[in-house]
């Protein structure tokens, strides 16, 4: 994990999701980037904008997302994937898709011309497609790639990527710069497409990296949640799952160390041999290192009954104490995956360790 | 004594006290953080109670699901209202399927030494 954290370098924040796209996720992005946003002085002024080229971006996804999922199962890179990062000087949001390859003429003219449209001229296109356009089979009109050059003021970057059985994978990038003066493009359409790679192969699902305080944490556990419905309804057998992430997630942000004001951290879902799998990293004080090992140490070499005696035990002696819950979460994520995780530290520096923890769920 | 209504968020429970007539519900989901800045009124609620309290007092819970911290709360509230009135009655009921949460019934039950009947529904 601590090598995938360093290829973040410039992002402050970091998503990138692969999964189900759906309002609902739409909107639970917007929110956990309107936390970061609201709580950031200098991007507050760019907001709105955010939150429209994150539910354009996502619904260009839901209405151009794979229809036929069997013809296209055999073909390595399949997945539909959504990124956004905050950045110093910009937000970026890209996105994968999949497209029959007839589309590629009509759609790379369309964003070619977008592109090489003024302000003005996209203001003309944008109200004459509203008078007299016509919309495609797939419910666009082209609307939304206009409004994303519009609102971004950048033009769209994309790479139409060729893959097997007569499908290309749409690379497409969006920064919408804080700053008005920006006036160049800075996204390596390569590297996204190097990026989106490595995390199909190493079977990520979903990417975060950035801040684990509480209101952001909130977000992204009814995001995540979200993934272990069954028609809508909780999936009691996935109850465990979300159980785990919310322990491991406020783990992060009670215990992680502060960096310029965030609980940094990073957290990956992979799916390994059909297994899933959610990893969470975060630095630590070295001071706490050892307390912590010693504590992990101990349960893992637990078994079932004695984890129950022991979480039981810590519950009767602590739940009349407001302290902190003193490895009741560690605890219950071991019971819960019937000690099925493992864990690692890295030095980083004299005073900071990386820490992390991989849970297989259930 | 007044009601105490609290409407459900996304990881705070739906809160139904009738003090009046001693019954005490909670339902829903619990993941807050910082467990305190929402029991607190709770709490308080409770404390207001044990100067009138009633009869009986029936306390029902209905989970979906808690984190370890929302536990050492119900493990508090049971036992805040537990000695309030001569009789008590705990009600921990569970959704068909849901054998997670009938097992953290058992267990509090377990840890506290209780009356506690757990129901599935």
């Amino acid at each position: 994990m601590y090598s995938l954290y360093e290829t973040f370098t410039k992002e402050k924040i970091s998503l990138a999701y692969f999964g189900v796209f759906n309002d609902n996720i739409t909107e639970m992005l917007i929110d956990l980037s309107e936390t970061y946003v609201s709580k950031t002085e200098h991007l507050t002024k760019i907001s709105r904008k955010a939150s429209f080229l994150i539910a354009e971006s996502f619904q260009n996804l839901i209405r151009h997302g794979i229809i036929e999922k069997k013809t296209i199962s055999e073909i390595q890179y399949n997945r539909d994937f959504y990124q956004i990062s905050i950045e110093a000087d910009r937000i970026i949001i890209t996105s994968a898709n999949i497209l029959e390859n007839k589309h590629i003429d009509t759609l790379n003219n369309k964003i070619e011309q977008i592109n090489s449209l003024s302000p003005k001229e996209l203001k003309e296109l944008r109200k004459s497609i509203l008078l007299n356009g016509t919309i495609s089979e797939k419910g666009g009109a082209g609307l939304g790639l206009i409004e994303m050059v519009r609102k971004s003021g950048l033009p769209l970057q994309k790479k139409f990527i060729p893959l097997t059985k007569g499908y290309c994978l749409l690379v497409l990038g969006i920064e919408l710069p804080i700053d008005s003066e920006i006036t160049e493009n800075k996204i390596n359409i390569d590297s996204i497409e190097k990026f989106y790679k490595k995390l199909v192969e190493e079977e990520i699902l979903l990417l975060y990296k950035g801040d684990f305080s509480s209101s952001s944490n909130s977000n992204l556990i009814k995001m995540l949640s979200n993934n272990f419905l069954k028609n809508g309804e909780i999936d009691p057998k996935k109850l465990k799952n979300i159980v785990a992430i919310i322990e491991v997630m406020q783990n992060v942000s009670k215990h992680g160390k502060e960096i310029e004001g965030l609980k940094e951290g990073i957290f990956a879902i992979k799916e390994l041999s059909g297994e899933l799998y959610i990893e969470c990293s975060n630095f630590i004080n070295k001071a706490d290192y050892i307390l912590l090992k010693t504590k992990l140490k101990e349960i893992k070499s637990s078994n079932t009954e004695e984890l129950n005696k022991m979480y039981k035990e810590k519950m009767a002696n602590s739940y009349l104490s407001d302290d902190d819950n003193g490895g009741l979460g560690l605890l219950e994520i071991a019971r819960f995956t019937k000690n099925n995780f493992t864990y690692n530290f890295v030095e980083t520096t004299e005073n900071e360790i990386f820490y992390s923890i991989k849970i297989k769920t259930v | 004594m007044e009601k105490l209504i609290i409407a459900p968020t996304s990881e705070t429970p739906e809160i139904n006290f009738d003090g009046e007539n001693g019954m005490f519900k909670i339902s829903g989901k619990s993941y807050p953080e910082n467990v305190n800045t929402f029991y607190n009124q709770i709490f308080d609620y409770i404390e207001k109670y044990k100067q009138k309290p009633a009869t009986t007092t029936t306390v029902e819970f209905f989970w979906l699901y808690y984190n370890t911290a929302t536990n050492k709360m119900i493990m508090r509230i049971i036992m805040f209202l537990k000695d309030a009135s001569p009789q008590y009655k705990i009600k921990w009921y569970f959704k068909k399927g849901f054998e997670l949460i009938e097992e953290k019934g058992t267990e509090i039950k377990e840890i506290l030494d209780i009356n506690l009947e757990t129901i599935e529904i």
